[in-house]
């Protein structure tokens, strides 16, 4: 599909527009993680402002046991062990930090959080058994890739990766030919889709019905009889173990990680602004939240298919060459185009905040007056004879 | 970054021994710990005064800090020349002091009046969200300014640095602790700071105002008082502080003017103010102090015992989270709004 | 007793508020909740039915009219509602002839009307002072206003230096007075000012409000029924936000039959 769009007359135009198939890789897995951060923050209410750390510790497990450096995780543990395993290490972190931080709300919750995050932020930078230099992060040292796949069946095995993730020729004998690239996209998805299933169904539950009644009113909940401390726990672990999954397959994939990019606060900030512009308190909202994100950012990015580029390459020198307020074009392209995302994105944001507090797929739930999918399956039903 | 400092302290110290070596730990402890809680209380006493008055987190605040360290840096190195003498760096010092205020203070009324009123009305979270997402335009416009003027946004700007006066560059011996001139300064310019907030708060009615304001803004309203303005000249004079500890930081070679300075500044701004508790100045200050020392020792004790670069920074987050669990509402917090 | 100032009656207060906006008292709490966050903050109050309209009700200058009725009737959130604290939803204000209705609180506080809140809302890290010094209007002479307030209370005057937090609650009533006394305000609106307080204090109290009313309009609530008829001329008994009686306290009893029906938990 992408590649015959690319292919078409308009081929440069569709690589400006659409997103790769490597950004939709990191739609998932960062989709994800925005996904377990508002199924934390938007439907109890509670802001997890350091909802990194979980993310920075599934990623960590893999890089670490993948290399040996870790106790009882050794290098040779199936991928997929790896996944569980950092689910239940994000579930206990998430415990031992909501333990303290749950005595307190609104602000100072969002506060204590990124504390706790900061500490560990700290603390991984500076672990000398991460690696030489542990500022700079961990690369896996071995070449062979993550397998994602059924466990104990070679043949139902994948791997993942960039470059050491497997290619498929002729699938089930169906002719189907995927790359690395897409195998990757489509395993990774697989993991994600599972992930959203399982959030879907608590927060379908009973117990999800707990969570939205303490965002609503938590005195409430508590004098009908709810403990709320232990159902906000309790999301707090499913939360944490989500986001370290997240991790896991983002690690997995990209098969190195440095404190900025796990530990980080800004890596918190990418799953708030998935969450915001996706629909806070609506699950599969951060998802497209982060779509939205990816696509503004490769748009804007400075690598080929950027728009920064094609404009270069499109428009006529005279154009380019010509002045703006004293500056040529190409100039005014470079500062304010070019690998300029975040700042958009922060306008963008900041614009939902004020203007769509229910974000895209909270707005459009509102206009239709119910999920989409249930909106949509109204309407066929209308229009079919 | 800011074990330097203190690094160059503790080289001095391993050199000696005995009693002396303890004493003169104990002297640059103190010295290390005062400058620190100096430049804490500079970067924490604008988000202290919003905080308590409007009970608004302002994420933005590092980075007007930020954006504030550039402003002064741009004024001292325009206005400074190889040639220009010590005292009179000084003076220009105090002069971008005040032109960065006036600039950063317009600048927060704008925004109150822009942005932040329209959330008062939200869930806590809004504000938090919404000054966050200034944090993300703010940090990349400045980086955007950078990059123009063909500078790296992530490295200190040393031609800023380089305009401190000799003087206070230079290191002096304090009771066989060897100290920069320049950390001394800077508990000079907090104490004038904090002296400078403390007769606002106290002497003026304004003050009056807002002491009140943040402890019960119903009832202050009800006396007469226009909160809302309040609110608007309480947002700037804050945007303005955190412009002047940017300006201070400049010239600091712990820090520097940078596009991280931003972040860096608002997570020690966030520990202080938090423990000091919503809504009173004199809980910052103490804060400060307390956070600085802390920092201080930390630093001293990595030089000496422990080999974990991280301590201070670990250990100052860990006072932060320990203080909420025991005393939610601070040090010196209002019970009541405690954990809201 | 009516006291018409100038010998002629000045409509000094007209109200016509929705019912609907009178709430419970889980209401209530929710409010107080709320109160100490920003203002500007408007929580949304579970409202209880359609009421009516709270019937015409006005206070007169140099009178002193009680709100009566049980907790929750809506005495507090016709004080709040004549502040523009809780803008009535629908129904009107009138202060001295004029539609106040949707104005900002501070300028219906700068028009004259003046707050004793319940609970007394003192600013606990201000001292007595302060507390007296930020009532006073800016145009006002502030040793004048220190001169009123320790005349008038002069138990208070021994305690000027304090933080008034530290005050007992006599004592802290008597601020909250004298706030509204230095506040060159032509209506007071006094709440509750005896709840908690020792009989002997309650009697202090009373003394006070009796010497503020020889200056000042009073619109009082209060639970204790001896208490506001002794202070007040006349009376708006309430049930619901609405008016189900009203008239002359001279001569009212407890023992009078549609006062027991709507005072009677």
């Amino acid at each position: 599909m992408y590649g015959s769009l690319i292919g078409s007359p308009l081929g440069d135009e569709f690589a400006v527009l659409l997103p790769r198939v490597r950004t939709m890789i990191a739609v998932f897995y960062v989709g994800l993680f925005a996904m377990s951060f508002d199924f934390v923050s938007g439907y109890t209410g509670y802001l997890s402002f350091g909802h990194a750390m979980f993310y920075g510790t599934g990623a960590y497990l893999v890089v670490m046991a993948a290399n040996g450096a870790l106790p009882l995780v050794g290098a040779e543990t199936p991928f997929m062990t790896l996944l569980v395993v950092a689910a239940l290490l994000g579930a206990a972190f998430a415990l031992l930090v909501g333990s303290v931080s749950f005595r307190l709300t609104g602000v100072y919750f969002a506060m204590v959080t990124l504390g706790f995050a900061e500490v560990a932020h700290v603390f991984i930078r500076n672990w000398d058994r991460v690696s030489d230099n542990p500022r700079d992060g961990a690369a896996v040292t071995s070449p062979d890739g993550f397998a994602i796949g059924v466990p104990g069946v070679e043949d139902l095995q994948w791997s993942i990766g960039r470059l050491v993730g497997d290619s498929v020729e002729n699938a089930f004998g169906l002719g189907i030919e995927l790359g690395t690239a897409e195998l990757s996209y489509y395993l990774i998805g697989a993991v994600t889709l599972v992930c959203y299933l399982a959030l879907q169904r608590v927060l379908h539950s009973p117990f999800g019905r707990v969570m939205v009644a303490v965002r609503e009113n938590e005195d409430r909940a508590r004098a009908v009889g709810y403990d709320t401390f232990r159902y906000k726990m309790g999301a707090f672990a499913i939360s944490g173990a989500f986001a370290a999954v997240a991790g896991a397959l983002f690690a997995g994939y990209r098969r190195s990680v440095a404190p900025s990019s796990t530990f980080d606060l800004f890596v918190t900030a990418d799953a708030l602004l998935a969450s915001i512009i996706g629909g806070f308190g609506t699950l599969a909202g951060p998802l497209y939240g982060h779509l939205f994100h990816e696509t503004v950012g490769d748009m804007l990015t400075t690598e080929s298919g950027g728009l920064a580029r094609y404009l270069r390459e499109t428009l006529p020198e005279s154009l380019l060459t010509a002045d703006v307020a004293g500056m040529e074009v190409v100039a005014v392209v470079n500062v304010l185009i070019d690998g300029r995302a975040e700042l958009y994105l922060g306008l963008i944001f900041i614009a939902f905040v004020l203007f769509v507090p229910r974000g895209l797929l909270g707005t459009l739930r509102d206009r239709l007056g119910g999920t989409v999918a249930e909106a949509a399956a109204e309407r066929l039903r209308r229009w079919s004879p | 970054m800011s074990a330097l400092g203190a690094a160059l302290v503790s080289a001095d110290l391993l050199l000696q021994g005995g009693v002396v070596d303890l004493f003169s730990g104990l002297v640059g402890v103190v010295l290390d710990g005062l400058s620190k809680a100096a430049l804490f209380v500079l970067i924490a006493s604008g988000l202290s005064l919003i905080f308590g008055l409007m009970g608004v987190l302002n994420f933005a605040h590092g980075s007007l800090t930020m954006i504030g360290a550039y402003l002064g840096g741009v004024v001292m190195v325009v206005a400074v020349t190889g040639e220009t003498g010590g005292l009179t760096r000084l003076v220009l010092f105090f002069l971008a002091i005040a032109a960065v205020f006036g600039v950063m203070t317009a600048f927060g009324a704008a925004m109150e009046r822009t942005i932040i009123r329209p959330i008062y009305d939200r869930a806590p979270l809004f504000q938090i969200l919404l000054t966050f997402g200034v944090v993300l335009v703010l940090d990349e416009v400045a980086r955007i300014v950078v990059e123009l003027r063909g500078m790296q946004p992530q490295s200190d700007w040393q031609a800023a640095l380089g305009t401190a006066p000799d003087f206070l560059a230079a290191w002096y011996e304090i009771a066989g602790v060897s100290i920069r001139g320049l950390y001394l300064f800077e508990v000079l310019v907090g104490a004038l700071v904090v002296t400078a907030i403390a007769a606002f708060l106290t002497r003026t009615r304004y003050g009056l105002y807002i002491r009140a304001g943040s402890e019960d803004a119903e009832m202050a309203q009800a006396l007469g008082i226009d909160i809302r303005q309040a609110f608007t000249v309480v947002f700037g004079v804050g945007a303005g502080l955190a412009g002047v500890a940017g300006v201070m930081l400049m010239w600091d070679p712990r820090y520097g003017a940078s596009v991280p300075l931003g972040v860096e500044t608002l997570l020690i701004g966030f520990i202080v103010v938090i423990i000091g508790g919503l809504g009173s100045f004199k809980g910052t200050v103490v804060a400060a102090l307390l956070v600085g020392f802390t920092d201080a020792t930390m630093t001293w004790v990595f030089q000496n015992h422990v080999s974990f670069p991280g301590l201070p920074e670990m250990v100052m987050f860990l006072v932060l989270v320990g203080v909420l669990v025991v005393r939610p509402q601070g040090l010196f917090g209002l019970a009541e709004v405690g954990g809201h | 007793m009516r006291l018409p100032l100038g010998g002629r009656v000045v409509q000094l207060l007209e109200l016509r508020l929705a019912a609907d906006q009178f709430v419970d008292t889980l209401g209530e709490r929710h409010l107080a909740e709320h109160r100490r966050a920003v203002v500007g903050v408007r929580p949304v109050l579970p409202a209880f039915g359609a009421f009516p309209f709270l019937d015409e009700a006005d206070v007169e200058e140099g009178e002193v009219v009680a709100l009566i009725g049980r907790n929750g009737v809506g005495k507090t959130t016709t004080l709040r509602s004549i502040l523009g604290l809780t803008p009535p939803r629908e129904g009107s204000v009138r202060f001295r002839g004029e539609d106040v209705t949707g104005e900002e609180t501070h300028d219906i506080a700068r028009r004259g009307v003046g707050w004793v809140p319940e609970e007394r809302r003192m600013f606990t890290h201000l001292t007595v002072d302060e507390n007296v010094r930020i009532a006073t209007p800016e145009s006002a002479n502030v040793p004048e206003a220190f001169e009123t307030a320790y005349s008038t209370f002069p138990e208070l005057e021994d305690h000027r230096g304090k933080e008034a937090g530290d005050l007992s609650g006599g004592q802290q009533q008597m601020v909250a007075i004298a706030r509204g006394l230095v506040g060159d305000n032509d209506l007071l609106l006094v709440d509750e000012p005896s709840e908690g307080l020792a009989p002997l204090i309650v009697e202090a109290v009373a003394d006070a409000i009796r010497t503020v009313s020889e200056e000042t309009t009073v619109l009082l609530v209060e639970q204790n029924f001896p208490l506001a008829t002794e202070l007040a001329d006349r009376y708006y008994l309430l049930d619901h936000g609405t008016v189900v009686d009203a008239g002359s306290t001279e001569g009212v009893s407890r023992d009078d039959e549609t006062i027991r029906r709507y005072l009677s938990a």
